[in-house]
């Protein structure tokens, strides 16, 4: 009899332990981190918690899923900041003896009820075998119940993700550091100089090999009696080529000189291209007017450059010195007013 | 009292029995729990931030016709979202609209052959006449923090605590569509960019960074043809991306949050992209394993 109680004690016992095993579908860890710092699922909007005044917030999240990110948004902040979740490996064992132990048991109880049974049917009412049959259905049929009890639940469990892949959340998780946000360091431009900026990938070409704004070196005549620079002031539409030793290097079907007054015999020329300043800065040519009524633009310092402005408001821009990555290309344009 | 002592007896027999049977069992499962099938394996933390060619507009003109929404899922799936910002009617003509990928091919959105991939209904409230960034977000549904559109078709799902609306329009795939006034719509393809997404963080690269959209290693485009004037002369949109940044970090199970640090390490302003995400890479057939911010969003 002793040996019977002790073996229901042990099965009790190991019973209720492997049965509150394996119904934990949960697992369980603590996020250590700055009083106050919101905890969230990547995609959910609700906090999960807040980290109390202790630093440390326990989070139970189920066993069926796996979280490796989660985010931490710091007091005073409206950004959260992304950080990992790390993990240890974990057999599960008690959950694996409660499925083989449970299946056993089982298998073992439906024997000895079955057995049980047949003795049953094969004794006669009241006689010792029917008792003894019907004692071993009874106890039979109570394993049974007993191993279902313990090998279905921990058969589900073994089935969830952390189970089947052995894993556990480490005990202890720190939330991460609160990163700031920095400025984009690497910034595209505004979209409106995108649209504008369709070729961002040329560099700005510069007039004659000089970097600095040739307005600096030019000296304004104060003998023209006419306003030549009012006179060819406009802007000029057209096309135009990029020459390299003669080799067509670029076409412009649409390409634009903006021609500004500075004063009566100074304008300033401009490039656009695609929307683009063509050269680095605006060229400041002097106009001189000829005597067929057309008007000659010549810069001071680069006489390869050379406009012609006709009485009609035609335009021959000639530059013979545009310097591209170092190469120093020709640029010829032809256009209207 | 003999046959009742037999009866002890042979319950004892039986006791034993299970008794060898239990000590067989439990050595079994000992055993078997020492097995090495199916272990939880992290390769490494990515990262990768996906930019249009201009800097993500602070607020849309108000003279502006059409705008785009872009989002990226976790396996590069661009979502496109068009918006018709006027009181007229716009046309969308998906035989001239195209995806162009980072080789250089292009995929229209009215293909026959491609099936519809339209996963999820998600909403649109339309009646926005002023309009800025917000009110752009708010009229697709889109509350909260940007990061709730990543995937914008999540949308609807309680993810997001039901905050969506309920008059989603996904445009019908058909050679031409309509939007009503200050209407919105989903384009009804969702592709996958190749170098977008999980699928592009598998090799450790910690310096994977474009200053520029010349130097990144995938540039593609979207190309959407409207029309206001019920399809007699079509305008386009087209909204240039690249991806700036992928970085790659190789960790083990047990250094995850290790790799985050690295990443912010080697990129300060990581979370000041406008559309980003973080990837912890595993062996595992489901879970939480990526975390999407931000959208991306163009105008005419």
């Amino acid at each position: 009899m002793k040996n019977i109680l002790f073996t229901k004690t042990v099965a009790t016992v190991v019973s209720v332990a492997l049965l509150s095993a394996s119904c934990s579908t949960t697992e369980k860890f603590c996020i250590y981190g700055k009083p106050g710092t919101e905890i969230y699922y990547p995609e959910v909007s609700k906090a999960a918690g807040t980290i109390p005044s202790a630093g440390k917030l326990q989070l139970e999240v189920p066993s069926d899923d796996f979280y490796g990110i989660m985010l931490a948004r710091y007091p005073g902040r409206e950004y959260k900041v992304p950080f990992g979740l790390n993990f240890k490996g974990a057999s599960h064992t008690g959950a694996k003896i409660g499925v083989g132990l449970g299946y056993t048991l089982a298998g073992a109880g439906m024997v000895s009820m079955f057995t049980g049974l047949i003795v049953l049917i094969a004794g006669s009412a009241g006689d010792d075998v029917a008792v003894m049959g019907g004692l071993l259905t009874a106890g039979g049929a109570a394993v049974t119940g007993v191993g279902s009890a313990i090998g279905i639940p921990s058969d589900s469990r073994l089935d969830q993700l952390s189970f089947r892949y052995n894993y556990t959340y480490s005990k202890s998780q720190f939330a991460a550091d609160d990163v700031a946000q920095v400025p984009l360091l690497n910034r595209d431009p505004e979209k409106y100089m995108s649209e504008a900026t369709k070729k961002p990938s040329r560099r700005k070409a510069t007039s004659g090999g000089e970097s600095v704004p040739v307005a600096v070196k030019t000296s304004k005549s104060k003998r023209s009696l006419n306003d030549h620079g009012k006179s060819v002031a406009g802007e000029y539409s057209g096309k135009g080529v990029l020459k390299l030793g003669g080799t067509t290097e670029e076409s412009y079907p649409e390409i634009m000189v903006l021609v500004e007054r500075v004063d009566k015999s100074t304008v300033s020329v401009r490039v656009i291209e695609n929307g683009e300043d063509f050269f680095e800065a605006p060229m400041i040519y002097n106009v001189k007017r000829r005597k067929d009524g057309s008007y000659n633009l010549t810069m001071r310092d680069v006489p390869a450059a050379t406009i012609v402005v006709n009485k009609n408001g035609t335009m021959t821009f000639i530059h013979k010195s545009v310097n591209i990555d170092g190469d120093i290309y020709t640029l010829h344009i032809t256009g209207k007013r | 009292m003999s046959a009742i002592g037999e009866q002890v007896d042979v319950y004892r027999f039986y006791m034993k029995k299970n008794h060898l049977l239990l000590s067989g069992i439990v050595s079994a499962a000992l055993l078997s729990s020492c097995g090495t099938a199916g272990h939880l394996s992290i390769n490494s933390v990515g990262y990768q931030s996906v930019r249009t060619d201009f800097a993500f507009p602070e607020k849309i003109p108000v003279d502006a016709k059409i705008a785009t929404v872009y989002s990226f899922d976790k396996n590069g799936e661009l979502t496109v979202i068009v918006k018709n910002l006027t009181q007229d009617i716009m046309t969308i003509d998906n035989k001239k609209s195209f995806l162009i990928m980072p080789d250089g091919n292009s995929i229209s959105y009215f293909d026959p052959v491609v099936t519809a991939n339209t996963k999820s209904s998600f909403s649109s409230e339309t009646n926005s006449s002023s309009f800025n960034l917000g009110a752009l977000s708010s009229a697709l549904g889109i509350v909260g923090p940007l990061g709730s559109l990543m995937g914008g078709l999540t949308i609807g799902s309680s993810h997001t605590e039901g905050q969506s609306n309920s008059s989603t329009v996904i445009l019908a795939d058909q050679p031409t569509v309509s939007i009503g006034p200050n209407g919105a719509g989903v384009m009804p393809k969702h592709y996958s960019v190749p170098g977008v997404g999980v699928g592009a963080m598998k090799k450790p690269d910690i310096s994977a960074s474009a200053a520029k959209p010349s130097e990144s290693r995938c540039r593609f485009s979207v190309c959407v043809s409207y029309s206001f004037d019920n399809g007699k002369s079509y305008d386009k949109l087209i909204t240039n991306f690249y991806v700036n940044t992928t970085m790659t970090v190789k960790v083990d199970r047990s250094t995850v949050d290790d790799g985050f640090k690295r990443i912010y390490a080697a990129k300060a302003d990581a979370l000041s992209e406008p559309c980003y995400m973080f990837h912890v890479a595993t062996n595992l057939p489901k879970g939480t394993d990526t975390y999407r911010y931000g959208i991306l969003v163009d105008y005419k």
